[in-house]
């Protein structure tokens, strides 16, 4: 087992496009890392190039402590698996996960020894004669795996494996990854844009956008602590409501004036970000997760002063709470961060985005008790826990905590420990 | 009628009922689609027919006695009181035709021919369709281009190479060329390969397969439709192919089917019966190859089609 390594490593395609600036990242022996961000931030092709399946324009890649940069992906020792499995369709699923041992010439006992283990791992005893076409989608997908574990490599390799699963399969499908890796102990760096799928598998997570990585942390890190807004949008369902907001002071007294509400800020969120002080008669960016907000009446110890007062477009009663959905009369935070989010959501969020940030008005989802009575047509007045709340810079998007501020793209190290 | 009589005729209405309600309308359309299915199979037929007719004409004349008249008018279609069947036997048996050597002779060169064809063309399609290289576009369009150069304009030049090198009177002309590739093959099987998802050569890279390897083991057994239609499309070349053998083989133990059909026919003295029964004969072998991979070469052919 081994530790990969990637320092400054760029990619840069034949048409000059640049799929990866600069990544530094360690994935910690034994660990799983994902990897996540929007289609075409460059995450699948840092992958391949660990992989070997692209070349590395510049910087450095090692496992284990061997360099790998000119190896071929045979002397690599990584195991792949590919979002559409590219099982061999001519061969039977044992040989399919046998073909890798084959090749290095293992003995047959032992090879098949092996392949009996990686299939007793992931249940496909029974299916070691069948062909790729004769398994269901989930199936297949277990042999992908079975092919990858069979082999005993340095580390896995996989490339949105879950993304052609039906929902309910890939819920299990999650756990079941998450168990062998832990089963297995085998470094591995996972590739997915599903935000939901990095949160739940990885112990680190590493937002890349724009070949640029963003910030790399526990899902707790980044959920708590977004480095920018741009993490802050994109972690996190529903997403975190942004909207522009201006600081004001009041005998030392912090308020965040959204449009025509006032959210008063608990003492302590200073002492958290005492950059904020500078902001001070400023506009920013405000950020409230949707789960943060609660209806007034049920929250305990609510702040009378960090309350809105809205009428609600729109409700879904998800029985075990409900998701609320109301305009506020501010612009919502647009920059590049923000767009590419929406963009990931597609076309039609995007324009939303625009249509938004020309009325000036913001729709804003918050997440609350399913005994709130809140409900289309009403008004509802709804308590932000403003202690959670986030502050983005207006211009870079960059989240305010201390004074301390590391620039996008700059070497993170992913601390020890889970 | 007796009550328990009525309760009887009763039951068995009652028992009838289920079949009952087929309405007249129904049948008259159920009879109408009928008499189109009887329509189409005569239509079918009529083709078939057609079509076979003169196999048919062939197999009546080469059932005739030497001195019969074969072209009478009107044409006899069906043999009726001839029935000389030693004709095949004699054809098969003459010692200046001997047709069984040439099949032997013809089948060898056939075979060796797709072999040549199967490996040199596939391992020229799988660059072609997999690697990347400076110039491939060009070297293949140069290779698709030759197609355009006719075959009579070789004739001449490639007798003198062959002739020079002492190939003469050899198969070596006839077989080594295939082993050079050939263009429309090559163009097919790349066409095909490009059509198989790239993820498994990726796949196999990390598997640990060599680029001959991920050829060898996973691009040809996928291919198998394509290089099915080519070797079928090979048999049949060269089992009809005259001027090559004609061209290169000077001895009768050399010669090939076409050869020996084309010598049967001998002018005002031609033995009508015996060129029939020898080109019957000759039909055998490649009838054979369609009826057992028709179904693989239509599949090919449609994938080819899908895919291509």
């Amino acid at each position: 087992m081994a530790q990969i390594v990637l320092e400054e490593v760029t990619k840069t395609f034949a048409d000059g496009t640049q799929a990866v600036r600069d990544l530094t990242l360690t994935v910690p022996d034994g660990k799983l890392m994902v990897l996540v961000g929007p289609s075409g931030c460059g995450k699948t092709t840092a992958l391949r190039m660990i992989a070997g399946l692209e070349q590395i324009t510049s910087g450095r890649i090692s496992i284990g402590g061997r360099v790998i940069n000119e190896l071929t992906p045979k002397e690599r020792d990584v195991a792949m698996v590919f979002q559409n499995y590219a099982l061999y369709p001519h061969m039977t699923v044992y040989q399919n996960i046998a073909l890798s041992l084959r090749i290095r010439r293992v003995p047959r006992q032992q090879m098949e020894q092996r392949v009996r283990e990686a299939a007793r791992i992931l249940e496909i005893e029974e299916l070691l004669k069948r062909r790729p076409r004769e398994l269901s989608g989930g199936q297949r997908q277990r042999v992908a795996m079975g092919r990858a574990i069979v082999r005993h490599p340095q580390a896995f390799l996989m490339d949105e494996p879950l993304s052609n699963l039906d929902a309910k399969l890939r819920v299990q499908m999650r756990a079941e990854i998450s168990r062998i890796q832990r089963d297995l102990g085998v470094t591995t760096l996972y590739v997915t844009h599903d935000q939901t799928e990095a949160m739940t598998l990885g112990h680190r997570v590493a937002v890349m956008r724009d070949g640029l990585l963003q910030q790399v942390g526990t899902p707790q890190d980044l959920y708590r602590t977004p480095r920018n807004a741009f993490v802050g949008a994109f972690i996190g369902s529903p997403a975190m409501n942004m909207l522009e907001a201006t600081l004001t002071s009041d005998n030392g007294d912090l308020t965040a004036q959204v449009g025509s509400h006032s959210l008063r800020l608990p003492p302590e969120v200073l002492s958290h970000r005492p950059a904020l002080s500078a902001y001070v008669g400023r506009a920013l960016a405000l950020g409230i997760r949707p789960e943060d907000m609660e209806d007034a009446s049920l929250a305990h110890g609510a702040d009378a002063a960090s309350v809105l007062r809205v009428s609600i477009d729109h409700h879904e009663d998800m029985g075990s709470e409900l998701i609320l959905y109301f305009e506020v009369d501010a612009p919502p935070l647009v920059t590049e961060d923000t767009r590419h989010v929406a963009a990931d959501r597609g076309a039609d969020a995007v324009r939303s985005l625009e249509q938004q940030a020309e009325k000036r008005r913001t729709t804003v989802v918050a997440r609350v008790s399913a005994r709130s009575q809140a409900r289309t047509g009403g008004t509802a007045a709804l308590h932000a826990d403003m202690r959670n709340a986030h502050f983005f810079d207006l211009e870079t998007g960059d989240a305010i905590y201390g004074g301390d501020r590391v620039p996008v793209g700059a070497p993170v190290s992913a601390a020890e420990g889970t | 009628m007796s009550v328990k009589a009525a309760i009887d005729l009763e039951k068995e209405t009652a028992e009838l009922a289920p079949e009952m309600p087929v309405q007249p309308r129904r049948l008259v359309r159920r009879g109408v689609a009928v008499a189109g299915q009887i329509g189409w199979y005569l239509g079918l037929l009529t083709v078939c027919a057609f079509i076979l007719l003169p196999v048919s004409w062939m197999i009546t004349a080469a059932l005739k006695p030497d001195l019969a008249p074969v072209y009478t008018i009107p044409p006899q279609w069906f043999p009726t009181h001839d029935w000389h069947w030693s004709n095949f036997y004699r054809v098969m048996e003459n010692p200046l035709f001997p047709f069984l050597r040439y099949t032997i002779n013809t089948l060898f060169i056939v075979f060796a021919n797709i072999l040549g064809i199967l490996i040199s063309c596939s391992l020229a399609a799988y660059p072609f369709a997999r690697m990347r290289f400076r110039g491939r576009e060009f070297l293949f369009y140069v290779i698709i281009i030759t197609m355009l150069i006719p075959w009579q304009a070789l004739v001449v030049p490639q007798f003198f190479f062959f002739y020079h090198i002492g190939w003469y009177g050899t198969y070596l002309p006839l077989i080594i060329p295939s082993f050079g590739g050939n263009a429309f093959f090559i163009f097919l099987i790349r066409q095909y390969m490009r059509s198989i998802p790239k993820e498994l050569d990726e796949a196999a890279r990390v598997d640990g397969l060599s680029y001959f390897q991920i050829y060898w083991r996973i691009l040809l057994p996928l291919s198998v439709p394509v290089l099915t239609v080519c070797a079928v499309f090979t048999f049949i070349w060269n089992w009809n192919n005259l001027l090559g053998p004609l061209l290169y083989l000077n001895r009768n133990s050399q010669f090939t089917v076409a050869i020996g059909l084309a010598s049967l026919y001998q002018g005002t003295i031609t033995k009508t019966n015996m060129l029939m029964a020898g080109n019957l004969i000759s039909i055998i072998p490649p009838a054979i190859v369609f009826l057992i991979i028709q179904k693989r070469l239509i599949g090919g052919i449609a994938t080819l089609g899908l895919k291509g």
